[in-house]
């Protein structure tokens, strides 16, 4: 078994962040090595864990994640993938801003649903970080 | 709606009931400041994460309530409605729903909201003509005070309300009004349609009638802190308690004045004859003001004496009292730090599951005693080793179903996890009903590697030899898996019970399983420790790593490769002064220039290696408070921390790990018996590039190689010359890997001849025919990496 892709988790909202979190701690090929629960928080996380991903939500206090992004990408160039209820396909500003910055790509905030759908969900989630993961190498 | 989990629950309560303050204060905030762009973007998105936490949960109602509040609030970004009370009470009363789904969601308490009524109530007043400024709108501000008094509701009414009837006052003529509201009010949702409005709708009502409704008192029950401030109260609580030990010792001061005092006393009381004596011989003249003097002296020392007493006195009582208090603050700081062991033990059966699936076993993990509680440093501390030992257990313990089944027990393995408290320890156990610990495996790789010979293993219990395999460099383990962790043995695990002052003991009985069981101690925060002078400085050193003190004579120490050595329980034993390992300016000491006979030594002992510190003085032992290096330093070699001693003294706290290490690096390797042989590997491998750079890789490791080119010629060359280990290719002509090992096992000698594969084949089904054909280790080609190989084998052999 290959080692886990290293992830950072951003996300303001504790709710979200735990639920994410499980999402990817039940999967043994990802480690979410660090959390944070803003953009500048952020900064420090990965400055200190070096992950291989990085997830993010858009909307956030203090720092946000479009500015999270650039940050990111100017200080310590990783893949990042925005989860945020504001990245669904019909939001092409939110998107276009967000790529402009640097985010690789999206993925909309799970809902609470079926176990069936939680599975797809999880195995969508996983699936993209690991495509992310695989392209920074 | 009711979310089961129940940390998910907390966290949405404390997320909703902040989120819903901070929107509730921000919209009255808004009304007074309608032009604070700040505050209405802050509002959106705190109004955006409360939608986004419910949907996360489910909570739909909350999540429609919370989405048509931001939709009001777009609307104020956009400019389509204006700041109006009548607005602000719009958002009120979606705010109110919100609290009263979210608390159904936390508590279960059914919220009986209509929430169609509700929602009706919000979007009426959202779907009123779009021009902010149209008399409409005026009109409901206008007309407010009239329809309070027209619908003023009696207390029998306002039950109804709060039991979510609708509401429906006498006289009303449902005709009369806007469909929808008519509709929301008999309770049957109808869709909302754009209408005009010819009467304004009453909607600003039902909010004063809801906030009449009774409703939750405000209240903080949790106060959430960040772990390292407690770390630091726990270390200003320690610090008190060195405070408090010094003020102990003023008590000591005034019981020596108060001896002067006595002795003063007594003299003075001794002299009194003599004075009387004298009276007679004196002229009256000068003997009274003598007399008169001496008078003043004893009433002085009268006082004195009793100010003396008095102080006595309270500080005995205020230093029994300070003691009390900082004791229970130091307990309940220390208490706070407690988390339950199931924290901890949480984080296993996930582990066990997929291990147990992976290696196709079954086991039904069992937790018990997860609300004891313990240190947080334990639980944070023990997850490594006990993670290894379940490892280990499932592993190495654990039999596979049909193994067990014809062992005679069930097919499901028993495996589980327990903790409980024991006077002043916390107790953790891990018990299997595996295969137990094979003892003779145990004495046969002890004595291979080197650490006991035959007749001392004779001469042991079989306690004694189980609990070998804490031994450093010691593990039975003759394959090397991907899930057993890379290169730590279960002295690791020794040392971290070690670190949290505690101990492991293993207790097994072959067939029938095997326990582990840490005794772990309960005050983690000071530590016991010799205090040793150096150059005038003291240095702590911690009672745990200190084996015994002994006076060194010069002429017992001898020189061994020209460092010094002394002859300690019949073994050499290395000394180092403590100011040559701390690098310390001093003149270079050489044997034999010193002023005394004799040289103190410390006998650090850390894990099985020794080494004898030379210092210039032991003072004493006492509990100190170890407190860390600044976050500024990354790490001091040979420095653990500081401490203040009781006297006021900043005092070193030493590192006996890096002492006993620093020597070793310092000194070129001693020559030990392991070091002086060379291991031999077999080397098989049929590619000749591939051969020569593994062959290359392993000589410059210091192995002496023989290579094989197929597993044929390998089968041969084995019988020829005696080899530690064998590393081959799996791939290959005439006998490939896996043949070659299988024939290799068939031999009885070779049974624990650790055999490394290395393959291009890297799937798991792989491995598992590797391992069945009994081959140590599995490395693939792929990602294949020189360390790992080296340090495979250096684990292996």
């Amino acid at each position: 078994m290959p080692t886990p892709i290293k992830v950072v988790l951003v996300e303001d909202s504790t709710v979200a962040l735990e639920i994410l979190h499980r999402l990817l701690d039940s999967s043994p090929e990802v480690e979410v090595v660090g959390t944070a629960q803003d953009g500048v928080q952020g900064l420090a996380v990965i400055a200190q864990t070096k992950p291989d991903v990085i997830c993010t939500d858009l909307t956030m206090p203090k720092m946000d994640g479009l500015e999270f992004t650039k940050q990111v990408m100017s200080k310590f160039p990783r893949p990042v993938l925005v989860i945020s209820n504001y990245v669904n396909p019909s939001d092409v500003d939110n998107i276009f801003n967000l790529m402009s910055a640097g985010a690789v790509d999206f993925f909309p905030k799970p809902n609470a649903g079926s176990a069936t759908d939680y599975e797809k969900l999880k195995s969508a989630l996983i699936t993209k970080i690991k495509v992310l993961a695989s392209k920074a190498k | 709606m009711f979310i089961e989990d129940e940390e998910l629950r907390q966290l949405y309560r404390d997320a909703t009931r902040e989120h819903l303050d901070k929107l509730d204060n921000g919209v009255l905030h808004l009304e007074k400041h309608p032009d604070d762009t700040n505050q209405l973007q802050e509002l959106l998105r705190e109004a955006h994460s409360l939608k986004g936490d419910s949907r996360m949960l489910g909570v739909q109602d909350a999540e429609t309530l919370t989405h048509q509040v931001e939709e009001l609030l777009i609307g104020i970004e956009k400019g389509t409605y204006e700041m109006t009370a009548a607005l602000c009470d719009r958002i009120y009363l979606g705010l109110d729903a919100v609290r009263k789904v979210t608390h159904e969601a936390i508590t279960g308490e059914p919220a009986e909201l209509q929430l169609n009524q509700i929602l009706a109530q919000i979007m009426a007043a959202e779907s009123l003509p779009e021009s902010p400024k149209s008399p409409a709108s005026a009109n409901v501000d206008l007309e407010d005070p009239d329809q309070n008094e027209d619908l003023n509701p009696d207390s029998s009414d306002l039950d109804l309300i709060a039991a979510g009837q609708p509401f429906i006052p006498a006289g009303l003529d449902l005709s009369l009004l806007d469909p929808e509201i008519a509709a929301a009010l008999r309770g049957t949702p109808e869709p909302v349609a754009p209408s005009n409005h010819k009467q304004p709708p009453p909607a600003p009502q039902v909010p004063e009638a809801q906030s009449s409704a009774p409703i939750e008192a405000y209240q903080i029950d949790t106060v959430r802190v960040a772990a390292p401030t407690l770390d630091l109260l726990i270390t200003h609580a320690s610090e008190l308690a060195v405070t408090k030990l010094r003020i102990a010792r003023q008590l000591d001061d005034l019981t020596q004045i108060q001896n002067i005092w006595q002795a003063w006393s007594q003299e003075n009381l001794a002299q009194r004859p003599v004075f009387e004596q004298l009276e007679q011989h004196v002229d009256p003249e000068y003997w009274a003001p003598l007399q008169a003097i001496q008078q003043l002296h004893e009433n002085y020392l009268e006082q004195l004496g009793s100010q003396i007493r008095q102080l006595q006195g309270t500080t005995a009582a205020d230093t029994a009292r300070l003691e009390a208090i900082s004791n229970e603050l130091e307990s309940g700081i220390v208490n706070l730090r407690m988390l339950p062991l199931s924290t901890l033990f949480s984080l296993f059966p996930r582990l066990v599951r997929d291990l147990a699936k992976e290696q196709r076993k079954e086991i039904d993990f069992v937790t018990e005693g997860g609300d004891t509680l313990a240190d947080k440093r334990i639980l944070e501390e023990m997850k490594d080793p006990l993670t290894h030992l379940i490892r280990n257990a499932i592993d190495h313990g654990i039999e596979p179903p049909a193994e067990r089944l014809a062992a005679g027990k069930a097919a499901k393995a028993n495996l589980s996890l327990r903790g409980y408290t024991a006077s002043n320890s916390i107790c953790i156990e891990l018990v299997d009903d595996g295969r137990g610990l094979d003892l003779g495996k145990i004495k046969r790789t002890a004595m291979r590697r080197g650490l006991y010979n035959e007749t001392q293993l004779e001469q042991m219990s079989p306690e004694q030899i189980q609990t070998l395999i804490f031994e450093p460099g010691f593990s039975t383990r003759t394959t090397t898996t991907e899930l057993s962790g890379r290169g730590v043995g279960l002295d690791v695990v020794r040392t971290h019970a070690e670190r949290l002052r505690g101990s492991i003991q293993v207790t097994s009985t072959p067939t029938q399983g095997c326990t582990f069981r840490f005794t772990l101690g309960t005050n983690l925060n000071t530590t016991y420790a010799l205090i040793a002078t150096v150059d005038q400085a003291s240095y702590a050193i911690p009672v745990e790593s200190v084996e015994i003190l002994v006076r060194v004579q010069y002429h017992d120490i001898f020189t061994l490769d020209g460092n010094p050595m002394i002859t300690f329980q019949e073994q050499p034993l290395a000394l180092a002064w403590l100011s040559e390992l701390l690098e310390l300016p001093t003149t270079p000491r050489s044997v034999g220039n010193m002023d005394s006979d004799y040289l103190n030594c410390v006998v650090l002992k850390v894990g099985s290696e020794r080494l004898g510190l030379l210092v210039d003085n032991v003072l004493e032992q006492q509990d100190i408070v170890l407190k860390p290096q600044s976050k500024l330093l990354k790490r001091i070699r040979n420095i653990t921390g500081a401490t203040i001693l009781s006297n006021g003294e900043v005092c070193m706290v030493l590192n006996p790990q890096d002492l006993v290490l620093s020597i070793r690096k310092d000194r070129s390797q001693p020559t030990g018996p392991i070091e002086a042989v060379e291991f031999k590997v077999l080397l098989v491998e049929n590619s000749i590039p591939i051969r020569t750079q593994i062959s290359r890789i392993l000589q410059r490791a210091g192995y002496q190689v023989t290579e094989a080119v197929d597993g044929l010629d390998g089968f041969k060359k084995l019988s020829l010359d005696t080899f530690d280990a064998v590393v081959s290719d799996i791939e290959m002509p005439n006998l490939n890997g896996l043949e070659l090992t299988r024939h290799i096992r068939k031999q009885d000698e070779y049974q624990e001849l650790p055999i490394i594969l290395l393959s291009t084949l890297a799937k798991n089904e792989d491995r598992q025919r590797g391992a069945e054909a009994g081959a140590s280790a599995y490395l693939s080609k792929g990602d294949f990496d020189q360390a790992l190989l080296l340090d495979t084998l250096r684990r292996l052999i």
